[in-house]
């Protein structure tokens, strides 16, 4: 290692380097390269190419590489010259590294090596992998499964978007969150979504995170894994869920039949009184129209009562559709709690109500209407030996999350059955199935949302559920 | 239409029909109903708001469904019978309620009709009762009258009637009690007088007291 000035005289030099100039004993000190030729003309040859290569260095205003070989005849030196310049533009120095050119060699190579390994290792993975130049966007490597597996094959050198993705005319917008690597060649995470893609109609789970690429370029890092066999393992579960949940609310609906057939008959009864009524004025020569008028209204506002129960009925016995919407759970819950009014006044129970403003959740409001039917078709069996009889049910909003609490006066759960309350098969009741609180559990629990329950001694039961907000609604 | 949560006060000699029956529109169509044949009526949410309402002395029947919550028509019956007022109940029973309807006849309901119910039935069923409950209070004013008559003997003339009630003659009478036959006249001619009787023999229609 040698550090000559601006005016290219020697200032500093290494003993590796006196060894290779063959200085070693040689007054070198700020003397330049050819006021040390003059003096050891042994050298004067050497230090001329030295010289030389020092002036075409300083000319091109870079580093350059020399090869040259060693004094000692027993190697290849490979010379690296940097050019150092003042603010001014002056010149300021000249530093000179040099090393074996074998080690340089073996560097290269394993270097080589690496990169090699690397492609191995990309080639051998199970999954699609290719890797995308950062500011060109151009495809730079395609792993054997990506070229054996997409029926439409990435080229190297096409865009990005263009080789992967259908119609798309620039790059995907999650490049905003792309972290390079730090100094220390780490990357900063990746980002990950699930696509399916249209040509083999398959799914993968995709991962883009930044790398430096074999040549020191900045590149993304994609791997696409085949995830469509876990996919469809998911859904035909979820397929058995919506099932069971469809079962259960046939179920229920059977319970509370005879109920809602005197809900039924009550408006019709009206209505035939009414319209057997107006067919005496018709007939009778009274021709009061308003009398007439008056009758006919009253019936049709009772043909339209019962005509919703049976459509409320209808919509929560049915197996429809599984869509989520924006719904205000205040109104659901006094829905419920009519719908369920025969079996209310009945057992006359007391129910109080504790609403506080919540925002619109988006959910599917016959399963949440499943939830609330059995939480109080629960709450009012377990009141039916107690003398007062009395239902709270409050909502609350949370910083994150909405509440909904059902409080009865029951007989309440001893403490050694309270942690399996949700479990399937469990049932208090002789002729239950037990999966009414296991299903309330996975409906709240697919939403995020959390449900339990408890029984403070001489109390009966609290039942709460929560449902979570997003924080801009 | 009135409200039933505060009828108007009932006229004691009209006969009102009272309409007992947890279901709003159940109640409003057959008070409009009755409105339409000038009968009036006045309907009621529940049994006890029934009987915290109602005069015995009123004239009228009751309407009363047989399934409600809170008091049940069965339970009303008996607190009437309890209280001793016989005013004619109708009841109604749902579809399938037929033991329940069959057992309120037991305690003492005077018909029931099923709903859906044909207008003309419960029209006619209403009639009767109503007719019913006027002749019950015609015979209670009469009985009234007669406990206040007898009242206003004295000690002897009573004594003298329960003789008398036997077909004795006044010598007869007069012999048991040692008092002159001519005393035991003077005695009846009163008790005749005062109970409003003209012949002896109508001592023995009146009602035992």
């Amino acid at each position: 290692m040698v550090f000559k000035d601006g005016a290219g005289r020697w200032r500093v030099a290494n003993a590796a380097a006196l060894q290779f100039f063959g200085l070693n004993g040689h007054d070198w000190q700020g003397k330049t390269n050819l006021e040390l030729a003059a003096a050891l003309p042994h050298l004067a040859e050497a230090l001329t190419i030295c010289d030389q290569d020092d002036q075409r260095t300083w000319a091109l205003a870079q580093r350059c590489n020399f090869i040259m070989p060693a004094q000692d005849g027993c190697s290849v030196i490979s010379i690296a010259k940097i050019p150092l310049f003042n603010p001014d533009g002056s010149r300021r120095g000249l530093a000179v590294v040099a090393h074996d050119f074998a080690d340089s060699i073996k560097v290269d190579s394993s270097l080589a090596a690496a990169s090699q390994m690397l492609l191995n290792v990309l080639n051998s993975m199970d999954c699609v992998v290719y890797v995308v130049d950062a500011s060109t966007h151009e495809i730079i490597f395609v792993n054997q499964y990506a070229e054996c597996n997409l029926s439409k094959t990435i080229k190297v050198g096409g865009l990005c978007w263009e080789e992967t993705q259908c119609g798309q005319g620039a790059p995907c917008n999650f490049r905003d969150e792309f972290n390079p690597p730090d100094v220390n060649g780490n990357t900063g995470g990746g980002h990950e979504w699930e696509y399916l893609n249209p040509g083999n109609q398959r799914w993968y789970r995709v991962r883009n995170s930044a790398t430096r690429w074999v040549d020191g370029r900045l590149a993304r890092l994609e791997i696409a894994t085949d995830i469509t066999d876990k996919k469809s393992r998911e859904t035909r579960r979820w397929q058995r869920q919506e099932a069971l949940c469809h079962a259960s609310r046939v179920s229920i609906a059977g319970q509370m039949a005879s109920g809602l057939a005197h809900e039924i008959s009550q408006p019709l009864a009206a209505a035939h009184t009414y319209l057997q009524g107006c067919l005496g004025l018709i007939g009778s020569d009274q021709h009061d129209m308003a009398k007439l008028g008056e009758a006919i209204k009253f019936a049709h506002i009772q043909t339209e009562r019962a005509g919703k129960i049976v459509s409320h009925l209808r919509k929560f016995v049915g197996n429809g559709s599984s869509e989520r919407k924006k719904t205000d759970i205040n109104q659901l819950v006094i829905d419920t709690a009519q719908f369920l009014s025969h079996e209310i006044q009945s057992h006359r129970v007391d129910v109080t109500f504790h609403l506080s403003d919540l925002p619109l959740v988006c959910v599917n409001p016959i399963e949440l209407e499943q939830v609330f039917v059995n939480l109080l078709i629960n709450a009012i069996e377990a009141m039916r030996a107690t003398p007062v009889r009395k239902l709270e049910i409050s909502t609350r909003r949370l910083p994150c999350a909405l509440e909904v609490e059902i409080r009865d006066v029951g007989t309440g759960i001893p403490d050694s059955e309270i942690e399996r309350v949700f479990n399937p098969f469990i049932s208090s009741k002789k002729d239950g199935l037990g999966l009414g609180l296991p299903i309330c559990r996975s409906i709240i629990e697919s939403y995020g949302g959390k449900i339990q329950v408890l029984s403070p001694p001489d109390f009966g039961a609290i039942f709460s559920f929560t449902l979570p907000i997003e924080d801009h609604v | 239409m009135s409200d039933s949560a505060t009828p108007a006060a009932p006229s004691l000699t009209t006969p009102t029909v009272f309409i007992v029956d947890d279901d709003e529109a159940v109640r409003q169509s057959i008070h409009w109903l009755l409105n339409s044949v000038q009968i009036p009526s006045i309907m009621y949410s529940s049994a006890q708001n029934f009987l915290d309402h109602y005069f015995p002395a009123q004239v009228g029947c009751l309407v009363l469904d047989v399934r409600m919550p809170g008091m049940s028509g069965l339970d009303l019956l008996d607190h009437l019978h309890a209280r001793n007022i016989d005013i004619p109940v109708i009841i109604m029973s749902g579809h399938g309620d037929v033991q329940m309807a069959v057992r309120a006849l037991k305690n003492g309901a005077l018909d029931f009709v099923q709903k859906p119910f044909n207008n003309q039935d419960l029209l006619d069923k209403i009639q009767a009762a109503l007719q019913l409950d006027r002749e019950n209070c015609a015979k209670r004013q009469v009985d009234q009258n007669t406990s206040e008559r007898l009242a206003k003997l004295t000690e002897r003339e009573r004594e003298i009637m329960d003789h008398l009630k036997l077909g004795k003659t006044s010598k007869q009478i007069g012999r048991e009690l040692n008092i002159s036959p001519r005393t035991v006249d003077v005695h009846r001619t009163n008790i005749m007088r005062k109970l409003n009787i003209h012949h002896a023999v109508e001592l023995n229609h009146l009602p035992e007291n």
